[in-house]
């Protein structure tokens, strides 16, 4: 299956380098359904073409350009290209745009911004309750966009003597766990242990990414590949037409998932879906 | 023109659907590839490992969860039952529990199990709270199933399931210990620590407690005249690992000693303690075959070793051999022998008229002037009950009289001797169940086993060696949703034993969901309580040693009334119940309600007690429970809990096989089935907790208790525990005061389980780091 859809790659290349002159390049480092199909939609949303390539072929070609599209920063990776050539960065966390700053003009962070997820998990319990979220250390807290929030505790793992003595005490102090993007600490085999400890003591985990949806957690926020296509074509659609590219950011549309089994189980009643979208559009200004 | 579109409409349709496939890929692709995280999420909380919501269960259940028992701050188990509706609790040397209705003396119509382990003894049908080695300051629930269960738990889960579920050691990493001490000799101490060890994490807990009990009926002020206290201790160790592979095991086992103080008999010269050792090695492994596959293996053996030795006193005429084959052929006559005729001589300067009754009666039977009907009609006269002795009967008693004679008169009928009698007991079980979960789809779960237990008791005292009892069990239960506001629950426990007849449990359930959280249930259910070992292969007497010399010339003898498996072949109890229940949770103001309304039919009842002044046991007592069951819990602010449960109890006893008993015995009997029920009760509490402090308080009202009686009593109680943390540096110190208020100070059920004082109070002071 890899290796048609790596053809219709090379072909799709072959067919808009000799065709088209392109204007928008969309620069993946892996040959994915996700990547194709954003270049489609971006496509449609631009109208305008789109080509989907590699790192190595836009810098060889760094002409051909408007701007380049970057998703994930491992796409960075045989990226050479001159700064006359706005990059915008997508599908990249805040910690790795950060780390990577200059090479960009500005991004699209891929995960939720953790006040989103406090505020779903608002939505969820009522404005009466409280909420802890377990972060590496101040640093990684600071580069992981965790802010201070009212009513959100934040468990410091440098300060215990294991990650579960600091999740056990979070989760006996507060209703629920809101998850912080960070895949070193929600990494499989964490994750595991999280979601058992944290279901054997009633409480959820809200977050930290639609992915964790499936293993067991409670709700998310997250932005569809529509919603990434959406706040793509206005960044672009800014930024080339000189009013200014706007400053690296999450995504402002953005959904919200629910585990319903686990909602059931935890003896929940589980706000529609939609009508907690609204809530936190209009508590965002939004709306 | 018109193809385009409908080349269009198409493109969008596919692209839609397409879209919507799409969409929950990149969930994962993006989340798991494309951000460099290089990894799949696992499904964690599979369908096998989430619990079922309350709304949907198949019957009546209460939680009680760690944070209540903190709040709450009682010491035992028992105390917690309290604040379950419907549970009765009395309290004393032998703890018991009743749900709704039962006999206060063994607590044998409740399944209890600590993680699975079932802690109901076989040998003596009962539960020793006091032999539990389990810290309520280690426990992370209790479940308490209201009604039969046999479907899922097996024969004795009878009229309700306690299911006690301890913390994981990873919950409880750090240290932790108390020391209590109050009034009534309260003297308590907990210690435990848990820590992580390899990829599992291990506890290790020790507890004493110590109390003297009740103060019985003569005492005042603080004193205490009842020899009813305990003194108990326990080791226990908990280890927990989820394996490379994922299967989760868990290890327990335990060591326990302690000593009750058990009120004086008849046979007692001095008051008599009882020392009991009990241990138990558990696991379980529990493994997801798949997401919607697990499967559990659980293994267990337990010993409890009960020994109460005592200095005896009797009558030296009730050693007598041939008051021995007397009482085999008529324990009526032989009890007059061996039992009422010395007390006359005993008592002679309290009673003389009686003493002058009963020798003149003595000497003619000795002397063979007296013909069995005469003997007869003096004795319904005497004792107003009736008699059939034969010309045997009164040959025998004359040999024993003969025996007595001294040369001028049988004054040593009122010989009393010493000896040393121990009652030891030694009860072994092995228990091994294999259970298997699947989720077939999102309509259809199954669950359904098999197990082997074996049951094994020593004791001289009570069965002369050593019974044994195997039991083989399969269950099955089937969760079905048929369409979606239903769901139905069909179950069943077949089970095969050596001392009792097989029996099949089942039980058939609809939920009606009104709404996820909140449904309308309809439960028929059954189960079957097993006559224990005692009750179904008695070799019940006592043998007194080291005699003082009498005039029998005995250095050694065993006391007539035994009970030497007489009772014949008893059925199981029987009980069925109908109930109609409604569950309303409202997450948005933590506010839950439970409600029951129920009929128990409940049948083959052993009502009479096992002893030996008693020889005839039956299995014919009937019994209706009908009434009303109601909880509710609210948390109405941040700070605030509110707690009320309640019942109303409604009981009609009917004794069958009753021609051998008389008027009195009959009333007892009727009497004893609904002794530990009250017919209104309620259990308030509220609890109120702000930074550091807490207070809760908890107010019980039952009213009637013991109703038949012209004097019904009441059980009004309130609580207080106060509370506060302080935390410094990694460590926090914990002190509480708790203070318990006798409103009515009069017994609830024997007249000297009772205090002398109205508080009972007691400090703790612990460290947590």
């Amino acid at each position: 299956m890899e290796a048609v859809i790596r053809m219709y790659l090379v072909l799709l290349l072959l067919l808009f380098a000799t065709t088209v002159r392109a204007d928008i390049a969309l620069i993946s480092d892996s040959v994915s359904p996700v990547a194709e199909k954003l270049r489609t939609l971006t496509a449609a949303s631009m109208m305008e073409p789109v080509v989907l390539t590699t790192a190595r072929e836009a810098s060889e070609n760094p002409g051909r350009f408007r701007a380049v599209v970057v998703m994930g920063s491992s796409a960075l990776k045989d990226l050479s290209l001159p700064d006359s050539v706005p990059v915008v960065g997508i599908f990249l966390s805040r910690k790795d745009y950060l780390g990577n700053a200059s090479s960009f003009t500005t991004g699209l962070f891929v995960e939720p911004p953790f006040a989103r997820q406090a505020r779903l998990g608002r939505a969820i319990y009522g404005s009466q309750s409280s909420f802890g979220a377990l972060v590496a250390d101040d640093h990684s807290a600071e580069v992981n966009g965790v802010i201070s929030i009212p009513d959100v505790s934040l468990y410091s793992l440098d300060k215990y003597d294991s990650l579960n003595q600091a999740l056990i005490r979070l989760l006996s102090e507060h209703q629920a766990l809101i998850g912080v993007y960070d895949p070193a600490l929600y990494s499989p085999d964490n994750i595991k242990n999280i979601l058992i400890t944290a279901y054997r003591h009633n409480r959820p985990l809200i977050g930290p990414s639609a992915a964790y949806l499936r293993a067991g957690a409670l709700a998310t926020t997250y932005s569809s590949i529509d919603d990434v296509v959406k706040r793509l074509s206005e960044i672009l659609i800014s930024g080339l037409s000189g009013t200014g590219w706007p400053p690296p950011d999450y995504n402002p549309y953005f959904r919200v998932g629910f585990n319903e089994q686990v909602g059931r189980s935890l003896n929940l009643i589980l706000p529609k879906a939609s009508d907690v979208e609204r809530t936190l559009r209009r508590q965002e200004g939004l709306e | 023109m018109k193809l385009n579109r409908i080349t269009a409409l198409a493109a969008l349709v596919l692209m839609s659907s397409q879209a919507a496939a799409f969409e929950e890929e990149f969930l994962d692709v993006v989340t798991d590839e494309t951000l460099g995280g290089g990894f799949e999420v696992p499904e964690v909380l599979t369908a096998t490992r989430l619990k079922q919501p309350r709304s949907e269960v198949p019957g009546s259940v209460t939680v009680i969860d760690a944070e209540q028992i903190r709040q709450w701050g009682v010491r035992t188990l028992p105390e917690l039952m309290r604040f379950v509706p419907g549970m009765f609790v009395k309290h004393g040397a032998a703890d018991a529990v009743a749900y709704h209705a039962s006999n206060p003396n063994l607590m044998r119509r409740m399944q209890v199990l600590i993680d699975g382990r079932s802690v109901y003894r076989a040998g003596i049908a009962s539960v020793v709270w006091d032999d539990i080695p389990l810290a309520l300051e280690d426990i992370q629930r209790i479940e308490v199933f209201r009604g039969p269960n046999a479907s899922s738990y097996g024969a004795n889960a009878f009229m309700a399931v306690v299911n006690i579920v301890t913390l994981h050691p990873q919950d409880t990493l750090g240290s932790r210990g108390y020391i209590r001490g109050g009034n009534q000799a309260t003297r308590d101490a907990y210690i435990s620590h848990s820590s992580e060890l390899g990829d599992g994490a291990i506890r290790i807990t020790a507890s004493r407690k110590s109390d003297d009990g009740f103060d019985g009926q003569y005492a005042r002020d603080g004193e205490d005249d009842y020899h009813d206290g305990g003194r108990d201790q326990f080791i226990n160790l908990t280890y927990a690992e989820r394996l490379d592979n994922g299967d989760q095991l868990l290890l327990e086992s335990a060591y326990k000693w302690g000593e009750t103080e058990i009120p004086p008999g008849e046979f007692d010269g001095e008051p008599p303690e009882d020392y009991t050792r009990n241990g138990f090695l558990y696991g379980r492994l529990t493994q997801d075959v798949s997401a919607r596959h697990s499967r559990k293996l659980q293994a267990y053996w337990q010993i409890e070793n009960r020994r109460h030795p005592a200095r005896g006193c009797v009558p030296t005429v009730s050693l007598d051999s041939e008051l021995t084959s007397l009482y085999r052929e008529d324990p009526y006559w032989a009890a007059v022998v061996g039992r009422l005729i010395p007390g006359a001589y005993l008592n002679q300067e309290e009673d003389p008229a009686l003493y002058a009754q009963v020798n003149g009666l003595v000497q003619r039977i000795a002397a063979g002037e007296l013909t069995p009907e005469t003997v007869e009609l003096a004795l319904e006269t005497t004792l107003e009950r009736d008699y059939d002795i034969s010309q045997s009967d009164l040959d025998a008693a004359q040999g024993i009289f003969g025996r007595a004679f001294n040369g001028s008169d049988f004054e040593q009928l009122g010989e009393v001797i010493c000896g040393s009698t121990s009652i030891d007991f030694e009860e072994q079980r092995v228990d091994l169940e294999w259970q298997d979960t699947v989720h077939w789809n999102d309509r259809l779960r199954t669950v359904s086993g098999v197990s082997f237990r074996r049951d094994q008791v020593y004791s001289e005292t009570y069965f002369h060696g050593t019974v044994r009892n195997d039991i083989f069990r399969v269950f099955g239960n089937v969760e079905w949703r048929p369409f979606d506001p239903l769901l139905l629950h069909v179950g069943g426990m077949y089970e095969t034993e050596d001392t009792n007849d097989s029996a099949f449990s089942p039980r058939v359930a609809a939920n009606f969901m009104l709404s996820p959280q909140q449904s309308i249930r309809l439960v028929w259910s059954t189960a079957v309580r097993s006559p224990d070992l005692l009750e179904q292969e008695p070799n019940y007497y006592y043998t007194i040693g080291n005699l003082d010399d009498n005039y029998l010339g005995l250095t050694e003898g065993d006391y007539f009334e035994q009970q030497t498996g007489t009772y014949g072949q008893l059925d199981h109890e029987k009980i069925q119940s109908v109930e109609l229940g409604y569950f309303l949770n409202v997450p948005e103001y933590n506010f839950m309600a439970d409600i029951k309304v129920y009929r128990d039919y409940l049948t083959q009842l052993i009502s009479n007690p096992i002893n030996l002044t008693n020889p005839d046991v039956y299995s014919d007592t009937e019994m209706v429970i009908k009434g009303v069951d109601w909880q509710f819990s609210w948390n109405p602010a941040q700070h605030h809990s509110f707690w009320w449960s309640g019942a109303y109890v409604n009981t009609d006893v009917e004794i069958g096989e009753d021609s051998a008993i008389d008027e009195e015995t009959l009333t007892s009997l009727l009497r004893v089935e609904t002794r530990l029920s009250a017919e209104y009760s309620n259990n308030l509490s509220w609890a109120y907790r702000r930074g550091d402090w807490g207070l809760t308080q908890s107010y019980f009202w039952h009213n009637a208790y013991n109703r038949e009686n012209r004097n019904p009593r009441h059980y009004r109680r309130y609580e207080a525990n106060l509370t506060k943390d302080w935390k410094m540096d990694g460590y926090t110190v914990n002190t509480g005061l708790f203070w318990h208020h006798l409103i009515d100070d009069g017994r609830v059920i024997y007249i000297n389980e009772v205090y002398s004082v109205n508080d009972l109070w007691y400090l703790q002071v612990g460290l947590e780091f």
